[in-house]
């Protein structure tokens, strides 16, 4: 085992124009208001945290913790290249954006003063305070915060691989935006086909986004009803269970509205596999095997923590989450066994809570409760569960559900009614909430 | 939220349109200044011409902004879309009105 050490040094490059009108900015702001707002509060806690994953959440925390902890050391973990905004991706599926609007360089999102290590790690080893990488480097923490993410288990549906997206009329707007865009192609030439059966997978467990099922079915209903043979065109829609969305309210009206747009569901049709070449699915229901033909699949494979975490001592040993979820306290996200670790965004395993939204809300509580454990205080930040999902009921409309632990709504705009259609929520999905999300990513929201 | 994060969404709002609103200030500060020149103000005296195309202006901006993002005007269907829509008709009714307005004052047939 090779045990090089790192360079975690902090390299402080040049501050770039974006750097220095965002100081302009945040010192105009603050002698405005006379505010200290919390990200400038400084702490002198000292001690080498690795961050594994420079996804949003990995992303976010980074640039809270450069702020946050000047006297720290800060390492990010991950050798993506490129940040991908995942919450677009229904978006390019849909034929709305092109694939390119959802792509940025990692490099831009990464604050100066940190390490990032561009690397995957191989091994997590708790007990050591350790992690392996695949370049055969060890990397010693003091604390850890794991990001990294989930992985999409494409093989866990029979006859499936992610190499078939965007062919034999197979579609999947997950993990990346080349499988959105062959989504939307996909389902293109399905419409052009003139007629046939589209059949759309729901959640097959905790999966990312669990609205997105719903918007790739709306959205591709609006499609459909725009040729004007609406009724050249069956709709099937396959539920694992007999839901469509954990809040009461938003799966009776998703159950509503596709009865009135001839959507025939399948409850209880969890998918085992498909047959690509022939294009039927097949289903395990309370009364056996059934299958389905095809023209056009929408699939929603199950997900998981990635192997490296499902592997290590830090999963989930016991509970509806053992051996696939990170395990965090879903309040304080700190590992239940190890106080130094810290859970952040899909990877871990909570009843709810894998959307960019819940990063939002979860990066600061991890920020706090991080600076308090390194203090020798208590963590006391908790986090409520906070999610979001604008979902689009038909290209240009949607409603903005909004919802924590025990599926209560939490509206964060009194103006906007969490139970309406509207446009003003379509154009906060279309152009207000990849801003915010980038401005998520700077730390500042 | 704090007024930081909301100065930074909206500088991330606003740079994909930062060309356009570059140019529209920028032909706002060079018809007002030229009309200024020539004894142009405010409430000068104009045509009701001005008042009815700024009008026409912001009911078109009303019709053609749900398309340019993505939706359509049949897709306006709360009290708060009503009332987002109704200002974006006011704002680029009334910043026609402050173009229009001093061109029309430079183009009468004689000035002052």
């Amino acid at each position: 085992m090779s045990s090089k050490k790192l360079k975690t040094g902090a390299s402080h490059a040049a501050l770039t124009r974006r750097d220095l009108l965002k100081v302009g900015l945040g010192g105009a702001a603050v002698s405005m208001t006379g505010m200290t707002p919390a990200w400038s509060r400084d702490s002198n806690a000292r001690g080498h945290i690795v961050i594994v994953g420079a996804g949003a959440g990995g992303l976010a925390l980074a640039n809270r913790l450069a702020r946050r902890l000047p006297m720290a050391e800060v390492s990010l973990v991950d050798s993506k290249p490129q940040h991908w905004y995942q919450p677009g991706l229904t978006m390019v599926a849909s034929g709305v954006w092109r694939a390119d609007e959802v792509i940025s360089d990692n490099q831009r999102w990464v604050p100066s003063g940190i390490n990032w290590i561009q690397a995957r790690v191989t091994r997590f080893e708790a007990e050591d305070r350790r992690l392996q990488l695949d370049s055969g480097d060890t990397l010693n923490y003091d604390y850890l915060v794991v990001a990294t993410g989930l992985q999409v288990n494409y093989e866990d549906v029979e006859g499936f691989s992610a190499d078939m997206i965007g062919q034999h009329g197979i579609g999947c707007v997950y993990d990346t935006p080349d499988h959105a865009a062959k989504t939307n192609q996909v389902i293109a030439d399905w419409i052009d086909s003139g007629g046939g059966t589209g059949l759309f997978i729901g959640a097959p467990g905790a999966v990312k986004c669990a609205g997105a099922p719903l918007k790739m079915t709306f959205t591709t209903l609006s499609r459909l009803e725009d040729t004007g043979h609406r009724d050249q065109y069956d709709v099937h829609f396959a539920s694992a269970g007999d839901r469509v969305f954990a809040v009461d309210f938003y799966n009776d009206f998703v159950l509503q509205r596709w009865q009135e747009q001839g959507v025939e569901r399948h409850d209880h049709h969890p998918l085992r596999g498909i047959d690509a070449s022939a294009r039927r699915a097949w289903f395990d229901t309370p009364d056996g095997e059934r299958s389905m033909d095809y023209d056009f699949i929408h699939i929603v494979p199950p997900m998981s923590a990635p192997d490296v975490v499902r592997e290590s001592d830090l999963v989930w040993t016991d509970g509806p989450f053992a051996g696939n979820w990170l395990e965090v306290d879903q309040y304080t996200m700190q590992h239940r066994r190890y106080p130094e670790v810290f859970g952040l965004g899909d990877v871990i395993g909570a009843p709810i809570n894998k959307t960019a939204a819940s990063v939002k809300a979860q990066a600061p509580v991890v920020e706090e409760n991080l600076v308090a454990v390194m203090n020798d205080r208590e963590p006391t930040a908790e986090h409520n569960g906070y999610t979001s999902c604008p979902l689009i009921t038909g290209i240009g409309k949607a409603m903005l559900a909004e919802f924590g632990y025990g599926n209560v709504l939490l509206p964060s705009f009194p103006f906007i009614d969490p139970k309406d259609e509207s446009w003003a929520v379509w154009i906060m999905k279309d152009r207000m909430l990849k801003p915010a999300y980038y401005a998520m990513l700077d730390g500042r929201v | 939220m704090n007024l930081m994060s909301i100065l930074t969404i909206g500088w991330y709002t606003l740079q994909p349109l930062l060309w356009v609103i570059v140019v529209a200030v920028a032909l706002l500060v060079l018809v007002q200044l030229l009309a200024r020149v020539r004894g142009y103000y405010f409430l000068a005296p104009a045509k009701i011409v001005s008042v009815v195309m700024s009008f026409m202006v912001g009911l078109w901006a009303m019709v053609i902004v749900p398309i340019l993002t993505d939706s359509s005007f049949t897709m306006v269907a709360t009290g708060f879309d009503w009332f987002a829509l109704t200002l974006v008709g006011l704002g680029v009714g009334a910043y026609c009105w402050l173009i229009v307005h001093p061109m029309i004052y430079l183009f009468r047939p004689s000035l002052p």
